[in-house]
């Protein structure tokens, strides 16, 4: 084999393995940055506590009714797209709120905050090994907030993941507490 | 959606309809709506035959078959007989392609010579090989009533055709050193009758034409219901929900959630400018494309 077979084979595998060479390099890349981002949210809790006083500007005087986690919710929008959308759930015995936001600038921004009607919305829930995944149902319209204990993230704001957060206690909380508002909604008794 | 699946299907349609006329389909198609000629009457004229002429008549005679094998990248053997057309002056020859499963009538119709092609229970070797070469120099089939299209040969098959001709004696050819005769080589058309049901080509050839006018109606209609939206929701300027009318500047929040697959922070939001209840304004937003155009 000549050298110029050598070559054209080459940039021919260049050509067909490239693309995925760089799709491992960036999977990579990112899988790095995200672990030693969470490295330094599991100790320092920086991202939780940024949560802790955004929730306080929006909740106001009913902050302290409520324990407060951070979830999302993952939707394809084609074969190879999909937008992740983050919600933080603030909950207690009674009542659930869904509180949608988003990061820009390094400022987290509060899109919306909808208190969970139980007169016309029911609650489903699936605990899994990670945590738990509500789903709220209004008619034949759904929201689904998938709440982990170890939220993921490195710390950019382009893929709408902008908190990294340790919150396996309070994820324990949410699932204790949707048990006793099943066990109040099927029993009558608080 | 049903814009979408409507121009699919228009342009389906239409492709399909341009596949088929690249394949010459059409051409068949719209050649079965010519006059047919009848080929055995006295008046007619044989040297003004075209291309896909319709032909019908009835063929009491034909002169032996020959094969020929094109090779288009592909090889494929056709079998031909050879039809004999007297005329007031002279007797004229062509191939005919018999594609209609009538095989062994034509066999029977058929002057047969040593040169014609053998079916294929005589090349296997089969007993009653002696009975067919028997029936040599015989005629004694029915008449067949035969309708189709004029094709032409191609210079090969053309060779073909005489070369048969000449091993069957139809046909002298002159020495090298003299010229052809061409008035003799007139006799032999380079034309063969491919048979075709006529009245099923022109069901055809009509309804293709309807698909072309679906496919067109379809691609139009589609096109003039994306422009008729277009405008509407131009022109839109409030929207009616439940018989109140709102700025549609106030309901940018909501439609801006839909747009987003948010539709339960949409249910929300709507609740929140209409003072609808929730259960009412989920019903909105499931249709939210009836009011929000």
């Amino acid at each position: 084999m000549g050298s110029k077979d050598s070559l054209i084979m080459l940039l021919g595998m260049l050509i067909v393995g490239g693309p995925y060479a760089l799709l491992i390099a960036g999977g990579l890349f990112v899988n790095a940055n995200e672990k030693r981002y969470m490295a330094a949210q599991r100790s320092t809790g920086r991202d939780k506590q940024r949560m802790l006083d955004f929730m306080q500007i929006v909740m106001k005087e009913y902050y302290g009714d409520y324990t407060y986690v951070a979830g999302g919710n993952r939707i394809s929008t084609g074969r190879y797209s999909a937008n992740y959308y983050p919600y933080i759930v603030g909950f207690n015995e009674k009542d659930l709120v869904i509180i949608s936001y988003t990061a820009r600038n390094g400022a987290l921004i509060c899109r919306n905050v909808l208190p969970v009607d139980w007169n016309c919305m029911r609650l489903k829930y699936h605990v899994f090994s990670k945590g738990v995944k509500l789903i709220l149902i209004l008619g034949k319209t759904k929201l689904r907030i998938k709440v982990n204990r170890v939220v993921m993230s490195d710390g950019s704001e382009k893929f709408d993941t902008p908190l990294g957060i340790f919150q396996e206690n309070e994820v324990d909380m949410l699932i204790i507490s949707l048990l006793r508002m099943q066990k109040k909604t099927r029993t009558g008794v608080s | 959606m049903l814009v979408v699946v409507a121009s699919c299907a228009g342009i389906s349609i239409l492709l399909l309809e341009f596949m088929f006329w690249c394949l010459g389909e059409w051409r068949i198609w719209m050649a079965a709506f010519r006059e047919p000629v009848d080929l055995f009457s006295s008046s007619s004229d044989l040297t003004q035959l075209e291309e896909l002429d319709v032909v019908r008549g009835t063929v009491r005679v034909l002169g032996g078959s020959y094969s020929y094998t094109y090779d288009n990248g592909i090889q494929d053997t056709a079998f031909y007989f050879v039809l004999p057309i007297d005329t007031a002056q002279e007797t004229f020859y062509m191939g005919i392609r018999e594609t209609r499963g009538r095989k062994e009538d034509f066999r029977k119709l058929a002057v047969r010579s040593k040169h014609d092609v053998k079916p294929m229970r005589i090349v296997m070797g089969n007993p009653w090989e002696d009975d067919f070469l028997k029936q040599e120099e015989q005629v004694l089939g029915e008449p067949i009533n035969i309708e189709g299209f004029v094709q032409k040969m191609d210079e090969n098959q053309y060779r073909r055709f005489l070369t048969w001709l000449e091993k069957s004696g139809y046909y002298e050819p002159e020495p090298s050193d003299r010229q052809i005769d061409e008035s003799q080589m007139k006799q032999f058309l380079p034309y063969f009758i491919e048979e075709a049901d006529i009245a099923y080509c022109q069901k055809a050839a009509k309804g293709a034409c309807l698909a072309v006018l679906a496919g067109m109606m379809l691609l139009a209609g589609s096109a003039a219901a994306v422009i008729f939206q277009k405008r509407r929701r131009e022109r839109q300027q409030y929207v009616t929900i439940h018989g109140t009318v709102y700025l549609k500047a106030h309901l940018e929040p909501v439609n801006d959630l839909v747009m987003n697959i948010e539709l339960l922070l949409a249910v929300q939001a709507l609740s929140r400018i209409t003072g609808l209840d929730m259960t009412a304004a989920e019903k909105v937003i499931r249709r939210w494309d009836r009011y929000w155009y």
